[in-house]
């Protein structure tokens, strides 16, 4: 305790050079704080927009086996209601959703597009997220009804009342053309809101082929989005017990980089009779946002180390001019009884301390300069798919951070070690006979 | 009761003959499709042919792509490498059994493709090219009718896709009477929807066998685009084995 004690007070002696060491290194952490935080953030907005765009963020689904072809078709919507009551998971929104990708054209315009195929009278949180700037809810009355983004609309010339075909597949793979009459235009709360078309499920089905209760998947928004795979896991462990259910956590073994392909490579081996479920979670669709959240967090560990190796020849340099100026010092306090390596601790302790004032310091600055980064509205379209609402969030790891402070302090105390080395070795008569 | 006997038996036997002179006039739809299947049907023997897709959209400069296709039907074999525009030269399709890759000579890589893909920017698919369908199999003939289309007189008949193999759910051939030769094809979406019109103006003949060597295809949906596929250098010589594996492909490039 008296070494810390010491080694505060050298610090805070020495206030410039301590500042302008701390400094030094609370601007590194600022950096990977900064970058790391911001990262999560924009990641965690493109994975909610994604997870909108699709109804939320856990999907359940129903396949069947013929001939040994897996088909996709879920009717059972009342199961998966009671199963969702049963697993006491708390969630905004819920549907039942049948999407088709296919091209939509208009007078020789054309636009590649899912059309979501929506309940709109059940999904009242898609209802009121959708903001028209032309047409009416009312116009949706019309069983071929289509709301399209306004980017879209603008790339196609189209207004509301007017009619768009669009060409897609059957369930049996056969070619097949649509017409839908333009009931309203939303504004696209982002660059994947241009994508984003509705269409009532029921002519949907019709056009696909399916029967006008069936649907692809039943959908919802876990209200835990950072916890999906764990919710996801405890609603096949209900279905289990009633029906037939894939493995999710056989698939993430297998093929822990893409979940889905795992999940299907089980219902291509599998045999089963009617219905066998499966249990997907947004992040396993995009496996890739949770790998580029780590690239990101290993690039900044790296900038982190590379910056500091900067930093620390700096710190070494100090320590070294520290030791010749505190020589006496170092040498009354040998010669009064202090062992040697209390001496080399005091610097020891230098350095931690100075690592430690230093990251909290860039930790609150980075927080600060988020902060005010969120402030301010962007309005650019590129930018829009990381933003939430036009605005920079971020999100903080807790174990990134931790990482990232353990190898701060372990590179200042390998910088100022050599001086510490030299301060406890020195002999107190020879210190205090040196004149600067 | 005699007479009203006599009566009887005169209307049964004039619906008989009515319905007798009827049927003679009336062929075997089927009849007339394995006909027409025969004619580019080749699983007896390997051929080849160049194959040019002349694309044509509206306010567009016409596109032209080109190909070499090798096929061995008996098989369910083909290669198809892309020789036009150049900037794709080296891609292709490769069918093996019941597996079609598309090979991107850039990546260097196979991906599983469908025959029901069209063709780069044309309104030709895989499918197209090859015909692979069975009539018997495939398709279900729901109509045949005597028609005229222009000069010629031909045998119109529906069909109905009973199988996933067709692209499209129906299809109406317009087949001419005197010699067993498709001039027309409509393909309808389930919905009946008109998709596509494709036009067979010119033939020539194979091995015995007529072969239609220029298609239009008229795209119905998408107005005032249609693609161009004219056969040339056709050949039915046999093709070594290696043409109908990946590693043909990759070595090309």
């Amino acid at each position: 305790m008296k070494t810390i004690g010491l080694a505060f007070r050298n610090l805070s002696r020495q206030k410039k050079r301590s500042f302008l060491l701390g400094g030094a290194i609370a601007f590194g952490f600022f950096i990977v704080t900064f970058v790391d935080a911001l990262a999560g953030g924009s990641l965690r907005n493109l994975s909610e927009q994604f997870s909108f765009l699709f109804g939320g963020n856990i999907f359940i689904q129903a396949s069947q086996k013929d001939d040994d072809k897996v088909m996709t078709l879920t009717k059972d919507a009342l199961f998966i209601e009671d199963v969702l009551k049963e697993s006491g998971i708390r969630y905004t929104a819920e549907g039942k959703r049948t999407m088709l990708f296919g091209t939509i054209i208009y007078e020789g315009q054309k636009a590649v597009t899912n059309i979501s195929g929506c309940d709109f009278e059940k999904e009242k949180r898609l209802k009121d997220s959708i903001s028209l700037v032309q047409g009416s809810w009312e116009n949706m009355q019309d069983s071929n009804a289509l709301i399209i983004g306004e980017t879209m609309a603008e790339n196609l010339g189209i207004e509301v009342g007017e009619t768009v075909l669009f060409e897609m597949q059957t369930a049996k793979d056969y070619a097949t053309v649509g017409e839908f009459k333009i009931a309203a235009i939303n504004r696209d709360p982002s660059l994947l809101g241009s994508i984003m078309v509705y269409s009532h499920i029921a002519y949907l089905n019709e056009l696909y082929e399916l029967d006008e209760d069936a649907f692809f998947f039943y959908t919802i928004m876990a209200e835990d989005h950072e916890n999906q795979d764990v919710l996801a896991n405890q609603l096949e462990a209900i279905i289990k017990k009633y029906k037939p259910v894939t493995n999710r956590l056989e698939a993430v073994k297998k093929n822990p980089l893409n979940i889905v392909r795992g999940i299907n490579e089980q219902l291509k081996e599998a045999s089963w009779e009617g219905d066998m479920y499966s249990v997907i979670t947004f992040d396993d669709q995009v496996p890739n946002i949770k790998q580029i959240l780590s690239i990101v967090q290993y690039v900044s560990l790296g900038i982190l180390i590379a910056l500091f190796l900067v930093i620390m020849i700096g710190i070494s340099n100090t320590y070294k001019m520290v030791i010749f100026e505190r020589i006496k010092e170092i040498g009354t306090m040998r010669a009064l009884g202090v062992k040697q390596k209390e001496a080399g601790r005091i610097f020891m302790w230098e350095a931690v301390l100075l690592s430690l004032f230093g990251s909290l310091v860039g930790f609150i600055v980075a927080i600060l300069g988020m902060k005010v980064l969120s402030l301010f509205t962007f309005t650019s379209e590129e930018l829009s798919l990381f933003l939430h609402n036009g605005h920079w969030t971020y999100v903080l790891n807790a174990g990134s951070i931790s990482i990232k402070l353990i190898v701060v302090v372990l590179l200042t105390m390998l910088a100022v070690r050599g001086s510490a080395k030299q301060a406890a070795k020195l002999n107190p008569a020879e210190a205090l006979r040196t004149t600067r | 009761m005699r007479k009203n006997m006599k009566k009887i038996i005169f209307i049964v036997l004039s619906i008989f003959l009515l319905f007798s002179v009827m049927a003679e006039n009336t062929p075997d739809p089927y009849a007339i499709l394995d006909v027409l299947q025969k004619q580019y049907s080749y699983d007896d023997q390997d051929y080849s042919a160049t194959v040019t897709l002349i694309v044509e959209k509206p306010n567009q400069p016409a596109e032209q792509l080109q190909f070499k296709l090798f096929q061995r039907a008996a098989k369910k074999q083909f290669t198809m490498i892309q020789l036009l525009p150049e900037t794709d030269k080296g891609a292709g399709y490769l069918q093996d059994g019941d597996n079609l890759w598309y090979y991107d000579p850039i990546g260097r890589k196979f991906n599983h493709t469908s025959l029901k893909q069209n063709i780069g920017n044309s309104d030709a698919k895989a499918g197209d090219v090859v015909k692979e369908y069975s009539f018997r199999d495939d398709y279900e003939a729901t109509s045949i009718e005597s028609g005229k289309l222009g000069a010629f007189d031909v045998w119109i008949i529906s069909l109905k896709a009973i199988s996933s193999r067709p692209a499209y759910a129906k299809e109406v051939y317009y087949i001419r009477k005197d010699i067993t030769l498709l001039l027309k094809e409509e393909n309808y979406s389930a919905n009946d929807k008109l998709m596509r019109t494709n036009l067979y103006p010119k033939y020539t003949k194979v091995l015995d066998r007529y072969l239609p060597i220029q298609i239009i295809m008229r795209d119905e949906v998408n107005k005032g685009e249609q693609t161009q596929q004219i056969l040339s250098e056709i050949s039915t010589s046999a093709i070594p084995n290696k043409v109908f594996t990946k590693a043909y492909l990759e070595g090309l490039n």
